[in-house]
């Protein structure tokens, strides 16, 4: 029972975490860029929490956030879904067979992550709109500092998550 | 992992995954949102529309109190004198500023009795979107269609990409998605209008394929041409500056839009006009 009521807790707060990082980056007044760099808070998040959970868990986890941001995103529909979906699986997995459960980790995999969801949506909404020199302006410009930024977002996410998993679980 | 990958899990994983591509793409190829999308846009956009309009407040106060500082102290001292009117001069300024939005549109529709218009609110913005998307407030329950195009009283924004039930998908003219004829105003030399990621950047759309005998000048008006999905006659912007194309073929100048897409709260929808179903001229896609 005490479990149970902790799972709940720790997924309500999971919740209110994703919504809120859901409002901050895709409203329609505040502007969370600096210069050309637009980090993914979603994706950031999503990758702690990855960390910590199970593999069906954490594609389902992904597959919810990720129809959610299809929504208000500029990507073909479905593109999040299935990326996000994707990604946190892998998260998983690779936490779990591959790498330590510590903060380098963290940093490695949500580099991976958001570099792969930055390359795919460029390939995806640009790379064949653009020509060569803007789409090199655009991975040099854009792609590289946005992932540095989103990087940057999984510090206190990854001891955000480490704290709630062990306030709840251990 | 092997274990995993044979483990049921993984099938689970691997068919919703299959779902939710089959289910995308085929609405997709209608230009609907998928089925889930919808729900999830459905729930969503009551929250974000709230949150953008609370910090749009906050932000408006902080805008006011920076360009204003001067200002608010001698509207500090003659506070006291107007406490009793404050209520209805923001009454008014309320009213005032439903009126200008709609008397600029007036202007539009008394050109063009034909347009059908539907207002609607932005209530979020992609901000990896280098081109400025957005969505608004309205979809196919009022009347939206995929590829209506987006206005305000200042000139073109874009046209409607994904329609929800509540909610649709605006692209920008800032993007390269989007090709649509234009005439320059003073000359009537005609060319097309399209994004490129250096000029969105700026805030400025390319008007390219121009003849190298065309006597475009900066400051001039740039209209549409009505090809495509745009109707006739419609502000885009104005010229700011004028070069040769790469390959040394034709001119292009770039295009100031009059709308500030950046900076965007409401637009409106043009639903129907005469003409109406004109084939979209695509760029990239």
């Amino acid at each position: 029972m005490e479990r149970k009521k902790n799972i709940f807790n720790l997924r309500l707060i999971n919740a209110l975490l994703f919504i809120s990082l859901f409002l901050v980056q895709y409203n329609g007044v505040l502007n969370i860029k600096i210069f050309t760099a637009t980090p993914m808070l979603t994706l950031a998040l999503l990758v702690a929490i990855c960390m910590f959970c199970s593999e069906l868990r954490g594609a389902l986890t992904g597959l919810v956030v990720g129809v959610f941001i299809d929504t208000v995103a500029s990507t073909p529909q479905g593109f999040n879904a299935i990326i996000f979906c994707v990604l946190s699986l892998i998260s998983v997995l690779i936490t779990k067979y591959l790498f330590n459960n510590n903060i380098l980790s963290a940093l490695t995999l949500c580099a991976l992550c958001s570099m792969f969801y930055f390359i795919i949506r460029w390939i995806f909404c640009l790379g064949f709109s653009l020509s060569f020199t803007e789409n090199l302006t655009y991975i040099m410009g854009t792609v590289f500092p946005s992932v540095l930024y989103t990087c940057v977002f999984i510090i206190p996410f990854y001891y955000l998550e480490k704290f709630l998993y062990k306030r709840f679980f251990q | 992992m092997r274990f995993f990958l044979r483990s049921r899990q993984f099938k689970i994983i691997l068919a919703i995954l299959c779902a939710v591509a089959v289910l995308t793409t085929g609405f997709a190829i209608i230009g609907h949102m998928s089925p889930q999308t919808n729900i999830a846009s459905t729930i969503s956009s009551p929250f974000v529309n709230l949150f953008t309009n609370v910090s749009g407040i906050v932000q408006d106060f902080f805008d006011n109190y920076n360009s204003g500082s001067k200002l608010s102290i001698e509207n500090s001292e003659l506070k006291s004198e107007i406490n009793s009117l404050q209520q209805k001069i923001a009454d008014y300024e309320e009213i005032l500023e439903q009126n200008e939005f709609y008397k600029g549109y007036l202007g539009i529709k008394d050109n063009n009795p034909d347009f059908t218009f539907c207002d609607a609110v932005l209530i979020s913005r992609d901000n990896n979107d280098v081109f400025g998307g957005f969505t608004i407030n309205k979809g196919s329950l009022s009347d939206i269609q995929k590829y209506d195009p987006v206005i305000t009283d200042a000139g073109i924004v874009g046209y409607i990409t994904e329609v929800g039930l509540t909610s649709s998908k605006v692209t920008t003219i800032l993007s390269p998605d989007l090709t649509l004829g234009a005439l320059d105003n003073r000359t009537h030399d005609s060319g097309i209008i399209n994004g490129t990621l250096s000029f969105a950047q700026n805030g400025f759309c390319r008007f390219s394929n121009l003849a190298r005998s065309c006597t475009v000048a900066v400051g001039d008006y740039v209209i549409t041409s009505g090809e495509g999905i745009f109707p006739e006659g419609l502000l885009i912007g104005s010229v700011n500056n004028i070069g040769i194309d790469e390959n040394n073929n034709s001119i292009y100048a770039e295009i100031k839009p009059f709308a500030d897409i950046t900076e965007l709260r409401s637009v409106m929808v043009i639903t129907s006009f005469e003409g109406q179903g004109g084939i979209a001229v695509k760029g990239g896609k």
